[in-house]
């Protein structure tokens, strides 16, 4: 009778305890799977999912310090010492097909601990006359200093990394397109931005001291609305010393597009606000910000060229005459 | 005292059962799609959870056993 029972208890919980431990065991080697798995889960997930997580750095990191947030409200800098970086030359682009193909250079250069490749199709550049392909092996290095809006800073604890990501990669892209590298100098909370609106936000970024860095940036986390008008063309002897950038909500790299607008502007190219026009539907990056993901990133051969022949002006260090205009 | 036989109930004909046929899409989401959800999502939350707290508890008892056994 107690064998029996026994032997209908152990039934019992055969029956039932097997595919518990079953699903447990499926669970644990997921868990195993993701802890061991870490770096990249946590990347898909920022990349692709759109997730706010910290990607942890790879064990063979380069010993890039990164220093630790400052809280909002104290105005502390936090600079970023630079690795010292070779100027890179840009080589001659071999012949490439003039339909845009999609590119993705892996190779870390404006930064060494940047190794994201861009999670946005970059298409090849095209090939250029002779006169320009010269202007584009001549190497340039812009030092920029950028300023943080708090509400991204808020928003992203990873901010300092993701402002490192965004200007690598904007700087892979202007390698490319022009033969500017972009060399980060230092990334600092922007000091409560009280303005709302574009001309307030680019006039206190023009007030802003430059420091070591030719031309500062301030990250904004406002959506895009379009390129602040200047009022009178750039001067021909001196390119802006200062630019804001706005989002691209919802890409995978929400800056990178304002990035390298804003660095355009800079640097002399006209924005371009025409929908219609053909170079803004290509997705060059002086037109729509707010392009979706799925189109490649390039610049119209009329903005290149153009940059192409400013690429080697000074900067402006000291507030201008001209009066940004929102748009 | 012993109840009289009692005659055996006429047999009904059996009702004419018929069963929904079972198409393949049906086959498929049942025993194919199902499964794979089922399983799969709690495949899933281990890695999520494994990802996102490597420190917890859950991730910290999966660790020592598959270093007990590992």
């Amino acid at each position: 009778m107690a064998s029996s029972r026994i032997k209908s208890l152990t039934k019992l919980a055969l029956l039932l305890g097997a595919p518990i431990a079953l699903l447990l065991a499926l669970f644990g080697s997921g868990v195993h799977c993701g802890h061991a798995n870490r770096a990249a889960i946590l990347g898909f997930e920022r990349d692709w999912l759109g997730m706010d997580v910290v990607v942890p750095e790879p064990p063979a990191a380069t010993p890039t310090p990164t220093p630790t947030p400052t809280p909002a409200p104290t105005p502390t800098p936090v600079a970023v010492s630079p690795t010292p970086t070779p100027v890179v030359s840009p080589t001659p682009t071999p012949v490439v097909s003039p339909t845009p193909t999609p590119v993705v250079d892996p190779a870390p250069v404006a930064l060494g601990s940047v190794r994201d490749p861009i999670p946005l199709t970059i298409a090849s550049p095209a090939l250029l006359p002779a006169d320009l392909q010269a202007r584009l092996a001549e190497p340039v290095r812009v030092r920029v200093t950028v300023l943080v809006d708090p509400e991204l800073v808020d928003r992203r604890p990873d901010w300092i990394a993701y402002t490192q990501r965004h200007v690598a990669w904007a700087s892979q892209v202007l390698e490319a397109q022009i033969g500017v590298h972009l060399e980060l100098r230092g990334v600092l909370v922007w000091p409560a931005p009280q303005h709302t609106n574009l001309t307030s936000l680019v006039a206190d970024l023009q007030q802003r001291p430059r420091d070591t860095a030719d031309l500062i940036l301030g990250l904004s986390s406002r959506g895009f609305a379009g390129a602040p008008i200047l009022s009178s063309e750039l001067p021909a002897d001196h390119n802006l010393g200062h630019a804001l950038v706005q989002a691209s909500p919802g890409s995978r790299a929400p800056h990178l597009r304002g990035i390298l607008h804003a660095v355009g502007q800079a640097l002399g190219a006209f924005a371009l606000r025409d929908p219609a026009s053909e170079p803004w539907r290509a997705g060059s990056f002086m037109g729509d910000v707010l392009a979706p993901d799925t189109l490649a990133i390039t610049l119209d051969d009329d903005s290149r060229k153009r940059l192409l022949e400013r690429k080697s002006l000074p900067f402006a260090a000291a507030p201008q005459d001209l009066e940004p205009q929102e748009h | 005292m012993a109840q009289p036989a009692r005659p055996a109930p006429p047999k009904q004909p059996p009702p004419d059962v018929v069963e929904a046929p079972t198409t393949r899409l049906a086959w498929i989401l049942g025993w194919v799609v199902s499964p794979l959800l089922f399983f799969g999502g709690i495949f899933l939350g281990g890695v999520y959870v494994g990802a996102n707290h490597p420190d917890g508890w859950i991730a910290s008892v999966v660790l020592l056993f598959t270093g007990l056994f590992g």
